[in-house]
Formats: C-alpha cells, structure tokens, sequence
C-alpha cells in the first residue's frame, strides 16, 4: 500500500493545474485513508470515481438538483422584485404556461412548470432552474392578446429546456458539489460536508443571478429560447408570428420608457425578429380569436 | 428441448434495459404524443422497463406490469435514482408531499441555506409550486381559446 501511496504523491506533482491537481490529491488522500483502515477500498473507491467525473459540466446536476437551485433563485429573485398579490391573473399565467410547457422538448420538469408575476413596470422575465418562470406586469403590458403573452412564455420555457441558467454555474463549483458527494458516501451525510454544500449551492445560485440577472444570456441563448418558442407555439396551436408582434411593441415600449432591465439582459428585438423571421415564412398574420381575447382581458384586467 | 436452446441465446441478448423516472410524477400516456391520452403517473425513482421508442419517446412498463405506456424521454434517465427511505419518512411527515431525498444539492441543503440567508423568503415560491394544473385544465384551456394544437393528433 504504501508504494501506491507513493505512487500517487509523485503523479498529482505534474498535475498542478486544475481539475486535474484535484483529482490526483484526492487519489492520494484516498489512498493515505485506506492504509491508515479509515476507509475501505470500496469507499475510496467511489470517491476516486466521484472526481473522476470532474470534467463534466452543468449535465452532472440533476433534475431534481436543478429544481431545489431553481427554487433558491426564485426566492432570491423574488426579493428583488415583489410579487403581484393577484390570484386570477397568476392562475391564468399558470394554466397558459403549463398548456405551452406541455410540448415543449421538456414536458415536465421535476417539480413542474409555475410561473409568477412581478409587480413592477420594468420590463423583464427569468426562467430559473427547474421550472419557475417569473415575468413582470411591464412585459405582459407589451403584449395585446393571449398569443403574444404565448410568445412570452414559450420563450421562457425555451430557456428552461435549454437549461440555460444552469450553464451559468461555474464549472468549478460542479467539480466542487461532486467532490463533497464523493466523500459524503464515506461517511453520513455530516455538518462539515453539508456547510460545504451550502456554500457551493450559494455560490452557484450567485453564479445564475449574476447571468440572469445583471449581464444576460447571449445572443446564441436568446435565439435557442425564441427557435424553441416558434416550435412550441406551432405544436400547442398558436401563431408564431405572435413573438415577432410582441417584440415590436417590446421595441416600442423600451423606447417609449428607456428602459434597462430586460432591454440591458436581452439582445435587441429587432436582432431577435430577424432571427426567427426565416421559421416563421409561412405564418400568416395573427387571427383574432373573440373567446381567446375575452378571457385575455378578464384574466389580466388590473394589469393591462 | 431443441426449441428451449435455440430461444436461450435471444432471451440472453434480448436482456431489458431499464430507465428511471427523474421528475416527482412523470406522465404515462396511451399514445406516443402530446396529446394522448393518460393512463397514469410513475413516481420518482420508479423502475421501468423499456419495451419500444418513437421519436422522443418511449415506451415502458412498470416492474409489477400494472403501468404501461409512452413517456416522454425527457422524464427518464439511466442514471440509478436510490432514495434514502429513512429521509422519506421525515419528508412525508413534515411535509405531506412524497419523499424526495436526493444527493447533492436537497432538502437538507435548501434548509441550510434557509438558516444563512433568513431574509430570503420562500412564501412566494412555495406559493407559486402550490398552483397545480392538470393535463384536463390545459386541454379545456386550449378548446375554449380555439387554440388547436398541431402535434400528436
């Protein structure tokens, strides 16, 4: 044993370097463990296997980890920006969403499609982690008909099946999460390892605010979410053309009010409406649909 | 005799693949589309045995054959789901909901991260994932709207 232990001690030197140093450290203390009886080989085992998979980025979290990140975001997000306080309005943006989630590539997330709307004339929308879509009363004022806030929401359920706030998680803090759960099957799941946890969800959930939040996605993400929208709106049975309506009076309105939230975290809506104008070719213009309208304007009356 | 060694080899090779089911209640449907009908729910970490796929989905059985139908892809996965049944019972005795003890970032970790952060509310967001709507809300939705979807007739 100790010539493995030597062994390893002199492989994890040229390894000084990232990922790869980590690896090799934990080779070594793995195997410092088992010949001082505090593991067995099956233990250290699994957790050599455990940093073996560092490379692996954002696909390593689970759905249901994405769901408690998503929920932490939310909250986090939801701080920020108060909710609006009207049962009616959030009920009809739920059942909307969750009939546009429902073909989308992504059908049902761990816990489920929910969507909330924030109380605040900015223009702006997050799709965190797992399902949890918040939109604001300025971005449904953009929109004049149920298709349009389709388009809004079929956007927002793009990014989640992207999972595009998910890639804003440094692919460290992944290295990090998977070398506690390593070393958590060595033991019972103890204080020291939980705060550690603690502290890489915390970071991770600062990693996705800051994306988010403040610098947005890029453009590559943004026209992912809207190729998405077209197709998801096409399968549901509503009228694409509906998201390039709605940008233009996103683009109107961002101008009328100088605005910087969801104009400063998204590229512009006419770089959006040319990208998706090749999909939508073949879409005539909007259909006035009375049932559709009327429970559009019932629905949101105190916000539109 | 000769029938049971000549079938051996096919039943060996023809060995079932198994998927698990990665979200709380993953829909089981009649048809391979959107739109078919629902014949039931598998929980999370269900065992089922795939039988056929078409495009994005595919179709399963449960391990007792009581569920069989078309999920879609997307709700399974190879990766083994173990649930810790310990942590079950105190999640179901807290919070009524099934158990969902998962490693990694959980339960335990939201909690933790709930006692450092107190002014961080939950409130909304556990109002937000109280709002439940069913596959005959949505097809309700979409008939009243005129809205005709265009996949999985």
């Amino acid at each position: 044993m100790k010539k493995i232990v030597t062994l390893f001690l002199i492989t994890a030197i040229p390894l000084a370097s990232g990922c790869k140093m980590l690896t090799g450290l934990t080779k070594v203390s793995t195997s410092i463990a088992v010949a001082a009886g505090a593991l067995d080989p099956q233990h250290a085992d699994s957790i050599n296997k455990g940093t073996e998979a560092v490379t692996k980025t954002f696909e390593d979290i689970t759905p249901a980890q994405e769901y408690y990140i998503g929920r932490s975001v939310s909250a986090m997000v939801i701080k920020e920006y108060k909710p609006l306080n009207n049962p009616g309005a959030n009920e009809y943006l739920n059942v909307l969403g969750n009939a546009l989630a429902k073909f989308s590539d992504k059908p049902q997330t761990f816990g489920g499609y929910h969507f909330l709307i924030m109380d605040t004339d900015e223009i702006n929308a997050f799709a965190a982690p797992g399902g949890f879509i918040l939109v604001s009363r300025g971005l449904i004022k953009c929109c004049e008909n149920e298709d349009e806030l389709a388009a809004v929401l079929a956007h927002e359920v793009g990014h989640i099946q992207h999972e595009h706030a998910l890639q804003a998680i440094h692919k460290g803090r992944v290295t990090g999460a998977l070398t506690v759960l390593a070393a958590e099957s060595a033991k019972s799941f103890g204080g020291e390892e939980l705060a550690e946890l603690t502290n890489i969800f915390e970071s991770s959930l600062n990693d996705i605010i800051g994306t988010m939040v403040n610098s947005g996605y890029s453009r590559k993400f943004e026209t992912q979410a809207d190729k998405s929208a077209v197709t998801i709106m096409r399968r549901a049975g509503y009228n694409p053309s509906a998201l390039k309506t709605m940008l233009k009076l996103m683009e109107k309105n961002l101008e009328h009010t100088g605005q910087k939230g969801f104009g400063k975290t998204h590229p512009d809506p006419s770089v959006r409406i040319k990208d998706i104008d090749p999909l939508i070719r073949d879409c005539g213009p909007v259909a006035r649909v009375p049932d559709r309208e009327k429970r559009y304007k019932k629905a949101l009356a105190g916000i539109l | 005799m000769s029938v049971f060694l000549l079938s051996l080899p096919t039943a060996i090779l023809a060995k079932p693949e198994n998927l698990y089911v990665q979200v709380k209640k993953g829909n089981v449907r009649s048809t391979p589309t959107y739109l078919g009908k629902l014949v039931g729910s598998a929980s999370y970490g269900t065992l089922m045995t795939i039988e056929d796929n078409k495009g994005a989905w595919i179709k399963v059985s449960s391990a007792d054959g009581k569920l069989q139908g078309w999920m879609h892809a997307s709700l399974l996965t190879k990766k083994k789901i173990k649930l810790d049944a310990s942590k079950n019972t105190e999640l179901a005795a807290s919070s009524g909901e099934m158990a969902l003890a998962t490693k990694g970032f959980n339960s335990d970790v939201e909690k933790a991260f709930k006692n450092k952060n107190p002014d961080v509310s939950f409130e909304w967001v556990d109002k937000m994932e109280a709002i439940k709507v069913t596959d005959k809300e949505i097809m309700k939705f979409l008939k009243e709207g005129d809205v005709k979807p265009k996949e999985g007739e």
